[in-house]
């Protein structure tokens, strides 16, 4: 069964736990699985169903905070990062003149396998 | 006897113990709930205490304590409006035990009640239903039911004020509600209109409480003046002399001394700091028809000021007002507000406060 792990502010819901079983066959039912009315579940998304503002979701790699219904295979391992607020995608301009893209900056430094 | 006095901020939730209410210890420099706001509590008499938790990542949602705020238990079926719902929960603004049921009051405005103690709540249709609603507006701070008054005299009867919509009252336990606005100050005059608004024109009411003597005299503190009721919020009529501003947001009156009131006006809506600089808890003993500054104790210049639900008053005898201010400064009096002591430390922006004797 795939798995989901939360940020640390998200333990004190869970016991501690930080990886979470979850069972379904897209991203959107892993999440549902956490229970309907459940207060982790409504951590994740709003009344709407979509995931809140400032938070990431990522399946491997891939950010898929706009694709909930994506497929889930039972190896997969779902990420909740929240995110880093400021800081922009736009290029900078160095004292040399030189730019710089920061939006290589806002990805999580380690390596997410599917 | 203990006392404690919990500190909801903008980061968290502080804690202090007293043994006499003169000298306060913070029972531990890191907030409880770290990272989130607190903009309400409420220690239910004889029961729990509630917290009203929020943050700009996760769902707002209620945690309770059953040992005086030592420790904390989210409430799993905190308030919430339903999946699929075009309304979206921002805080959770108040809670208040009304009979056997507990209410809630949250932005985006509505009340909520529970019938097992608090685990659940459903949310209240008949104040959902009031034909204003596709008119209500936000004020600065949201759209939010910010302060709960069930009737001490008659079960039947509640109040309820939201921003910026004003006093809500319900004569049959909230099946259906009626505007109570009538001789609030026109905020938005025009020339030619009138100074005082008809009941079901909207205001923006900030906090108001029932005298324990008279169940249908109420004294409010709206964005546009303080006003007193005599006729269960009928109608409302202007008690400012000798206040600096019309303008503030906490009202709490001394349980016993039903015409001994309190509040913290503030220059006016722009800015939002005390006048000039200068911190003032003014008192009435007349039931606002004068108003003195007490503030011996106080700091100056101080350019905060005292967001709604930051002033209480405890049960003790004799009764202890406590003042939290937006820039984490803390005071308390125990002789009617002749004098202020401050407490140790300085705190994010304080939205709350709630006083336990145990």
């Amino acid at each position: 069964m795939p798995w989901l792990r939360i940020p640390s502010q998200l333990g004190r819901f869970t016991d501690g736990a930080r990886r979470l079983q979850v069972r379904g066959a897209t991203v959107r039912d892993a999440i549902d699985s956490l229970g309907p009315e459940s207060l982790l579940r409504a951590h994740l998304l709003t009344e709407s169903g979509v995931l809140r503002q400032h938070l990431h979701l990522f399946l491997g790699e891939e950010d898929i905070r706009d694709r909930l219904d994506l497929a889930l295979g039972p190896e997969d391992e779902l990420y909740v990062l929240n995110a880093m607020s400021g800081g922009s995608t736009l290029a900078v301009s160095t004292r040399a003149g030189q730019t710089t893209d920061l939006s290589a900056l806002q990805r999580p430094r380690r390596s997410l396998r599917r | 006897m203990t006392s404690r006095l919990l500190v909801g901020t903008e980061k968290g939730l502080f804690a202090f113990e007293s043994a006499d209410r003169a000298d306060w210890r913070l029972v531990s420099p890191d907030p409880e709930h770290k990272g989130w706001q607190a903009y309400s509590l409420y220690a239910q008499p004889g029961g729990d205490v509630f917290v009203g938790l929020s943050n700009n990542f996760y769902a707002p949602h209620l945690q309770r304590s059953s040992d005086g705020g030592r420790s904390w238990r989210a409430i799993e079926h905190s308030p919430r409006f339903p999946e699929g719902s075009d309304r979206e929960l921002k805080q959770v603004w108040s809670v208040r035990a009304a009979g056997d049921r507990l209410l809630s009051g949250v932005a985006h405005a509505a009340l909520f009640e529970s019938a097992d103690g608090g685990e659940s709540w459903e949310w209240n249709q008949g104040l959902e239903g009031h034909h204003t609603r596709p008119d209500w507006q936000p004020g600065l701070g949201g759209l939010c039911l910010h302060t709960i008054v069930p009737d001490w005299n008659n079960p039947d009867r509640l109040f309820v004020g939201i921003s910026a919509v004003g006093v809500f009252r319900s004569d049959d336990g909230g099946r259906s509600w009626n505007l109570k606005n009538k001789g609030i100050r026109n905020l938005f005059r025009q020339e030619g209109q009138p100074e005082f608004i008809g009941a079901e024109d909207t205001c923006c009411v900030h906090k108001f409480v029932q005298d324990p003597a008279d169940p249908d005299t109420l004294y409010q503190q709206n964005h546009s003046g303080v006003f007193r009721s005599t006729d269960a919020g009928d109608s409302w009529h202007p008690i400012e002399d000798g206040l600096p501003s019309k303008f503030g947001f906490p009202i709490v009156m001394l349980p016993g001394k039903p015409k001994t009131l309190f509040t913290v006006p503030q220059e006016e809506s722009f800015s939002r700091t005390f006048p000039e600089g200068r911190f003032g808890v003014y008192r009435t003993r007349d039931g606002g028809l004068s108003w003195e500054r007490t503030h011996s104790g106080l700091d100056e210049p101080n350019w905060g000021g005292v967001l709604r639900n930051s002033m209480v008053v405890d049960a003790g005898d004799p009764p202890a007002i406590y003042v939290g201010t937006s820039i984490g400064d803390i005071y308390t009096s125990l002789d009617e507000g002749d004098s202020w002591r401050r407490l140790p430390g300085r705190f994010p922006r304080i939205e709350s406060l709630a006083a336990v004797i145990e």
